[in-house]
């Protein structure tokens, strides 16, 4: 067991470092990152001293060994825009962005589990109807037209919900939640119903109910542990797709958080916020992997590599 | 000859009545092309020019509206009829674009990576790596680097975001087919690696990836549209779904048709997309 959390360790570190390769080169993919941090009508003289005042001529292995050091240091590089260090920029948002994608977990999993779990069970119109309709909110619409849609319902048309912004507390969260939740759910729900099934026909199963266990209880002890392994794998898969999802569902709702902030520092051509933003994403995905396959290995006791 | 046109009729429609959905989507999409290839043609306003005094007209059936502009105007009184048709050219040219890219980029990697075991390992982790980062994160950090909202960084970046799955498919081709006994029979009657390549391996190659194309161009349609709204896609000035959507948020209080059409745009394209591609990759899947 300490074998495997030392290897994971390493897999981490070497993924965190190629996290920080990519957050360098956003700013010198293009060569002079002089170009894009100036105004277009700067002067030569003034490029030359920003340049050298920046360290920009210096060889890219010594600007980037700067850079790695200067985040072990946890210095993140200043923001143009707000006048803080970049880190703090992208930590005081961060809150905001768990509280939304708490909300969409759970929403989710409420959503998903029953979808699942009845339509394996029971094979019932409205089971199928709930089935296609999540389905189709989810993935044929992309996620920002079904934002819009609703915003315009509830916001514009019936005066229920607010159209932007978190300063109205579970009112402000319901929208951007069910966007979010509908983001991940079809695939939950796939998942689900697929590794249910292919459990409900093991042989244990028909044990118990030879023994004469009721289905609920046989669902419930037997069929849905076992199904938990690949769940844990796709609820972690989903934490990417969901931080992803939620750059778009936070522009659109005007929600203060993470996502919201590194598109708009890119707007202002804010570079180290987007940097910060970058290798915060980056380490918040990578640690919910490793928790992840750690937990399989809790889970499952045959898994031990 | 009568008997033949007869035949064919039969079969077509004895198709379509299987297959109501698919042709369905089939058709709409190809209207769709059609429409956007020939939209210069069309008696369409001006999508890019539009007085303030049409401004925020609602579309012609409603109160207020005029007979000028069908679907109605935006916020700059041009004409949101047209600038959904041009818009259709904009994604369409964009989707398909990056689809190639990223086929071309895709079949390489794949190809290469299935014949030489180093660069397969260094290609793969390259690989592994971009996977675990979210897509959209990786698309903004890309557009940022590449300097802004432009047209080439939008087809640049959908490339780059879908390269992976054509290499991965293509690779295990690659791998199974190098076994196979018709290469072991070409390499013993002589032949050089590249020909071996390119007149064995690569036909085969090519058609899975076709089919993974109709797929992935929806897919790719839906992101340049998400970037276009959020800004870091196709610039304001050039009609798109996605900025048009992003335009019509500003005004979602005044006017709703600025953006539900667009939305009935990109969603219905996409849906039917999707349609297409799924049958036809399923088709594909049973003659595999």
């Amino acid at each position: 067991m300490a074998a495997y959390l030392a290897r994971r360790l390493v897999i981490m570190v070497i993924s965190l470092l190629g996290a920080t390769v990519v957050a360098f080169f956003v700013l010198h993919m293009t060569g002079d990152p002089t170009n894009l941090l100036l105004p277009d009508d700067a002067l030569p003289e003034e490029r030359e001293a920003f340049r050298k005042q920046m360290g920009f001529d210096r060889p890219l292995i010594v600007q980037y060994w700067d850079f790695l050091s200067g985040l072990l240091r946890g210095d993140f590089g200043y923001s143009y825009r707000y006048q803080q260090p970049a880190l703090e920029v992208v930590l005081e948002r961060v809150p905001a962005t768990v509280e939304m994608m708490i909300a969409a977990i759970v929403l989710m999993l409420v959503i998903a589990v029953p979808i699942a779990v009845l339509s394996v069970m029971y094979s019932n119109k409205w089971v199928k109807s709930a089935y296609i309709a999540v389905t189709f909110l989810g993935q044929a619409i992309p996620g920002f037209v079904l934002a819009i849609l609703l915003i315009l319902l509830f916001s514009v048309q019936l005066h229920w919900l607010p159209a932007s912004g978190n300063d109205q507390g579970l009112k402000s969260l319901i929208m951007p939640s069910i966007v979010l939740a509908l983001f991940g759910a079809p695939q939950i729900i796939r998942l689900l119903r697929t590794s249910l099934a292919s459990v409900m026909n093991l042989d244990f199963v028909r044990t118990a109910r030879a023994k004469g266990q009721t289905q609920a209880k046989i669902m419930f002890f037997h069929v849905f542990r076992n199904a938990l392994i690949p769940f844990i794998t796709i609820l972690g898969m989903q934490m990417g797709i969901l931080l992803g999802g939620s750059v778009i569902t936070e522009t659109v709702f005007g929600w203060p958080g993470l996502g919201q902030a590194m598109v708009q520092a890119i707007d202002n051509r804010d570079y180290p916020v987007v940097q910060a933003g970058i290798l915060l994403s980056a380490f918040f995905i990578m640690t919910i992997n490793l928790i992840v396959d750690l937990l399989y290995a809790v889970i499952d006791p045959r898994i031990r590599y | 000859m009568e008997l033949m046109i007869g035949g064919v009729k039969k079969k077509t429609l004895k198709f379509v009545r299987n297959n109501v959905v698919f042709s369905i989507a089939l058709i709409y999409i190809v209207l769709v092309i059609l429409v956007s290839v020939c939209a210069q043609w069309l008696p369409l306003n001006d999508p890019n020019r539009g007085t303030l005094l049409d401004s925020l007209t609602p579309p012609s059936y409603l109160e207020g509206g005029k007979e000028k502009f069908p679907l109605g105007t935006d916020m700059q009184g041009r004409d949101i009829l047209s600038r959904i048709v041009y818009g259709a050219r904009t994604s369409l040219g964009i989707a398909s674009t990056s689809t190639l890219l990223a086929m071309g980029l895709g079949i390489f990697v794949g190809i290469v990576s299935g014949f030489y075991r180093r660069l397969d390992q260094l290609f793969m982790r390259i690989a592994d790596v971009q996977m675990a980062f979210p897509s959209i994160i990786l698309a903004i950090a890309l557009v940022a680097a590449l300097g802004g909202a432009s047209v080439t960084n939008v087809i640049i970046v959908l490339a780059v975001g879908g390269w992976i799955e054509y290499a991965r498919v293509v690779r295990s081709q690659v791998l199974s087919l190098k076994e196979s006994v018709l290469i072991e029979a070409t390499r013993s009657l002589g032949a050089k690696t590249s020909r071996i390549l390119f007149v064995h391996i690569l036909p085969n190659v090519i058609s899975t990836s076709v089919a993974l194309a109709t797929v992935q161009m929806p897919m790719f349609m839906i992101q340049e549209a998400g970037l276009s709204f959020l800004g870091l896609g196709v610039p304001l000035d050039i009609p798109s779904w996605g900025g048009m959507m992003k335009e019509g948020q500003q005004l979602i209080y005044n006017a709703w048709w600025p953006i539900v059409f667009p939305a009935a745009a990109i969603t219905s394209v996409v849906f039917a997309g999707v349609i297409v591609g799924d049958w036809v990759s399923r088709r594909y899947e049973k003659v595999q």
